[in-house]
C-alpha cells in the first residue's frame, strides 16, 4: 500500500504536469505556415503529401515561387494557395474578400477554370517531364504519389 | 476487492523479483524518460504538451474511477502513470488535447478498469487505447498528416508508410544514424532506437522486464523481415530498417512486456514473442497498415492466456 503522503505528493506532481500542458498546448500551437511545408491531400484515389519546402528550397530542388504559382507572383502580391482560383470541389469555393480589392466578381468567377485536382495534376506531371525526374504522367505513375 | 481478512491470489505477474508493484511502475517511468527527452528535444514544446497532459490525464482517470466505483485508490502504484506516459509516447506531436484524453479514457477507464485493474487487464491497455482510436480516428494517427506543418531538417516523411506506398528505394537514403538518434517522422518517443535500447536494457536488467519476450519480439520481426527482404529486395525494406523504425523498439520492450498481458514461462515468453515480431512484420508487409506493432501485440495479448497453458508439469502429482 502506499502512503498518504506519497499520494499527496504524485497529486502535486499530476497537477503540475496538467499546468504544463496547458500552458504548452495554449502558447505553443503548432502554426500553419505562411508557406507550406508539406501538404497532404485526402482524394478519393488515396491520400498525396506533396512536399512544397522541399521542391521550393535551395537546398532541395530549387525551383522557383513562380515556376508553379503562375498567376499573381510578383511585387504586389504573394503567391496564394492554387485553390483560390482552381476550386477544389465541384461547387467551387468562396472567394475571399481581398480578391475585390483588385477584381469585379465576375471578373474572376470563372466557371471554365480547370478544378484544383486537374491544374495539380497537369502541373505536377508536366513539371517531372520536363525535367526527366519525378513522377510523370502514365498509368504505372499513379502510385508514386498516391499512397491508398 | 481488496478485504483484509481474505487471502487473495491475484492474476499474474508472478515473478518475484523483490520489490513492489509502485518501484517497477517507477523504474518503467525511468526507462522511458530517455524516449520521452529525444521526443520533445526533436518536436519541442508541444512534444512536452502531450506528454504531460497524457500522463495528468492518465493519473485523473485512475482517480476518478477508483474513487466512483469505491475501489481501493490506486493512483500511488504508478501504473497509471506509465499507462499515460506510454500512451503519450505513441502519439504524433500534435496530437490535439481531446484525443489525448479520450486515449488515456479508454486506456486507464476501459482497458485497464473495466477488466478489474492492474494486474487483470488481457490486454496492454496503452494499445488498445491506440488501436481504438486510430480505427476510429484514422488520420489523427496518420504521421504524415499530423506533422505536415511542423518543419523538420531531416527525411520529412513517415518512413514506414513510404516503404509501404513505394518499396524500399524509397527509404534507402534514410541514414541510420537518424533512425537510432530519433530524427524520423512518427511517434513522440517511438523514433529514437537508441533511447528506447537504453531503456530497455535498465529494464532487463534489473529484472523488471523478463529478456525473453523483448528478445524473441526482436528476433521474430528480424527474421520475418530478412525472408521478406531476401524474397524481394525491390518492394520490401531490409530487417534493420524494420526493426529501427516506428514501433519495434518500444513494442519489444514497452507495450510487448505488460504484466498481466503476456505469459510468464520460458517457452511461452519465447513463442509470444516472436509470433508477435512475426506479424508486425506480417501486417507491415502485406497488411492493411503501414505499422503492425499495435495489432500485433494484440493478438499476442490475445494468444496469452492459450500458450501460458504450456508449462512444466507439476512434480508427484496426476494430473
Ligand atoms: C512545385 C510547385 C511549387 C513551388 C515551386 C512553390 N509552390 Fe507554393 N504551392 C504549391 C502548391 C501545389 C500549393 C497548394 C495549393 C492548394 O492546395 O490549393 C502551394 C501553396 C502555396 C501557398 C498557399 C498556402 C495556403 O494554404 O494559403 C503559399 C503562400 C505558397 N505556396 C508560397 C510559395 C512560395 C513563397 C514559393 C517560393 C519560395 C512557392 N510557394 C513555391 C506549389 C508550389
Ligand atoms: C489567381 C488565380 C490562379 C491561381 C492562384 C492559380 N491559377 Fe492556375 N490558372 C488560372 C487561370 C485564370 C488559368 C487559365 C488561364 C491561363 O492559362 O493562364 C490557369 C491555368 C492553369 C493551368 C493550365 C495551364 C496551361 O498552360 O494549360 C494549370 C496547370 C494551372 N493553372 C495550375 C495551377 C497551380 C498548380 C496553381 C497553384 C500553384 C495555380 N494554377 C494557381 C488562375 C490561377
Ligand atoms: C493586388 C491586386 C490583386 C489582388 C488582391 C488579386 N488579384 Fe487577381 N489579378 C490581378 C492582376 C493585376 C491580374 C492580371 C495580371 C496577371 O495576369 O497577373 C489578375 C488576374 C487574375 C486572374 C486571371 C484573370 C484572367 O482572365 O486571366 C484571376 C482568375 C484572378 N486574378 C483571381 C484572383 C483571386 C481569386 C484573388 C483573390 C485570392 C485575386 N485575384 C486577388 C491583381 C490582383
Ligand atoms: C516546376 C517543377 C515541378 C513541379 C510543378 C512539381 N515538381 Fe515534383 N519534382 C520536381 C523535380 C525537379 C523533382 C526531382 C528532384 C530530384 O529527384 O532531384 C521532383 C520530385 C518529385 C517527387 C519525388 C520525390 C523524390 O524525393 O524523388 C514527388 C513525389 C513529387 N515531385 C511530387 C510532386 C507533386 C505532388 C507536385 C504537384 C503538386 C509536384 N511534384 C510538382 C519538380 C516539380
Ligand atoms: C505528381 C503526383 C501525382 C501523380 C503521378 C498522380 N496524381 Fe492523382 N492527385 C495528385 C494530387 C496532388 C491530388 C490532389 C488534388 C486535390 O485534392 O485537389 C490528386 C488527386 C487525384 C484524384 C482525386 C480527384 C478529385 O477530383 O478529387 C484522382 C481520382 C487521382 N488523383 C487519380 C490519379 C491517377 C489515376 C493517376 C495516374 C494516372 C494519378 N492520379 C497520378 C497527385 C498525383
Amino acid at each position: 500500500m502506499t502512503s498518504q503522503k506519497h499520494r499527496t505528493i504524485l497529486y502535486g506532481v499530476t497537477i503540475l504536469l496538467l499546468v504544463v500542458a496547458i500552458v504548452a498546448y495554449a502558447a505553443f500551437p503548432v502554426p500553419t505556415p505562411e508557406e507550406p511545408i508539406r501538404l497532404m491531400y485526402h482524394t478519393n484515389a488515396g491520400k498525396v503529401l506533396f512536399d512544397h519546402q522541399t521542391h521550393a528550397s535551395a537546398g532541395g530542388f530549387a525551383l522557383s515561387c513562380t515556376d508553379c504559382h503562375h498567376l499573381h507572383v510578383g511585387e504586389e502580391i504573394e503567391p496564394v494557395s492554387c485553390a483560390m482560383c482552381h476550386p477544389p470541389r465541384p461547387e467551387g469555393m468562396a472567394v475571399p474578400e481581398s480578391c475585390f480589392d483588385c477584381h469585379m466578381p465576375d471578373e474572376i468567377e470563372d466557371p471554365m477554370i480547370m478544378k484544383r485536382s486537374d491544374a495539380l495534376h497537369e502541373q505536377c506531371m508536366s513539371c517531372h517531364e520536363h525535367y526527366g525526374k519525378g513522377p510523370t504522367f502514365g498509368p504505372d505513375e499513379c502510385a508514386k504519389c498516391h499512397v491508398m | 476487492m481488496n478485504s483484509p481478512k481474505k487471502l487473495i491470489v491475484s492474476h499474474a505477474p508472478f515473478w518475484h523479483i523483490g520489490s513492489a508493484v509502485p518501484e517497477r511502475n517507477y523504474n518503467i517511468l525511468i526507462a522511458a524518460l530517455p524516449a520521452a527527452l529525444v521526443g520533445i528535444g526533436i518536436y519541442g514544446a508541444p512534444a512536452l504538451a502531450v506528454l504531460c497532459l497524457s500522463v495528468a490525464t492518465a493519473i485523473g482517470w485512475e482517480f476518478l474511477i477508483t474513487t466512483i466505483a469505491k475501489r481501493p485508490n490506486t493512483v500511488g502504484d504508478g501504473n497509471a502513470a506509465v499507462i499515460g506516459l506510454i500512451f503519450g509516447l505513441l502519439l504524433p506531436a500534435t496530437a490535439p488535447w481531446w484525443l489525448v484524453l479520450t486515449g488515456t479514457f479508454v486506456a486507464v477507464v476501459i482497458a485497464k478498469q473495466s477488466f478489474g485493474g492492474i494486474g487483470a487487464t488481457p490486454f496492454n491497455p496503452p494499445v488498445l487505447a491506440y488501436a481504438i482510436l486510430s480505427v476510429a480516428w484514422r488520420v489523427y494517427f496518420d504521421y504524415d498528416a499530423q506533422l505536415a506543418n511542423v518543419n523538420v531538417d531531416f527525411t520529412p516523411f513517415y518512413p514506414l508508410a513510404a516503404a509501404k506506398a513505394f518499396g524500399s528505394g524509397a527509404v534507402a537514403d534514410i541514414p541510420l544514424r537518424d533512425l537510432l538518434l530519433g530524427f524520423e517522422i512518427g511517434g513522440i518517443g517511438s523514433t529514437s532506437a537508441l533511447a528506447l535500447l537504453v531503456g530497455g536494457i535498465y529494464l532487463v536488467a534489473r529484472g523488471y522486464v523478463r529478456w525473453e519476450i523483448p528478445l524473441a519480439f526482436v528476433v521474430g520481426l528480424f527474421a520475418t523481415a530478412s525472408l521478406f527482404h531476401a524474397a524481394n529486395p525491390a518492394s520490401y525494406a531490409g530487417p534493420l530498417f524494420h526493426l529501427l523504425t516506428g514501433f519495434s523498439l518500444i513494442g519489444a520492450f514497452f507495450l510487448a512486456t505488460d504484466d498481466s498481458a503476456s505469459p510468464v514461462n520460458t517457452v511461452p515468453m519465447l513463442i509470444y514473442g516472436v509470433v508477435g515480431g512475426i506479424m508486425t512484420m506480417l501486417i507491415r508487409n502485406i497488411g492493411a497498415y503501414p505499422e503492425g506493432v499495435v495489432f500485433a501485440i494484440l493478438l499476442i495479448n490475445l494468444m496469452n492466456p492459450l500458450v501460458d497453458k504450456i508449462r512444466p508439469k507439476a512434480i508427484g502429482k496426476v494430473a
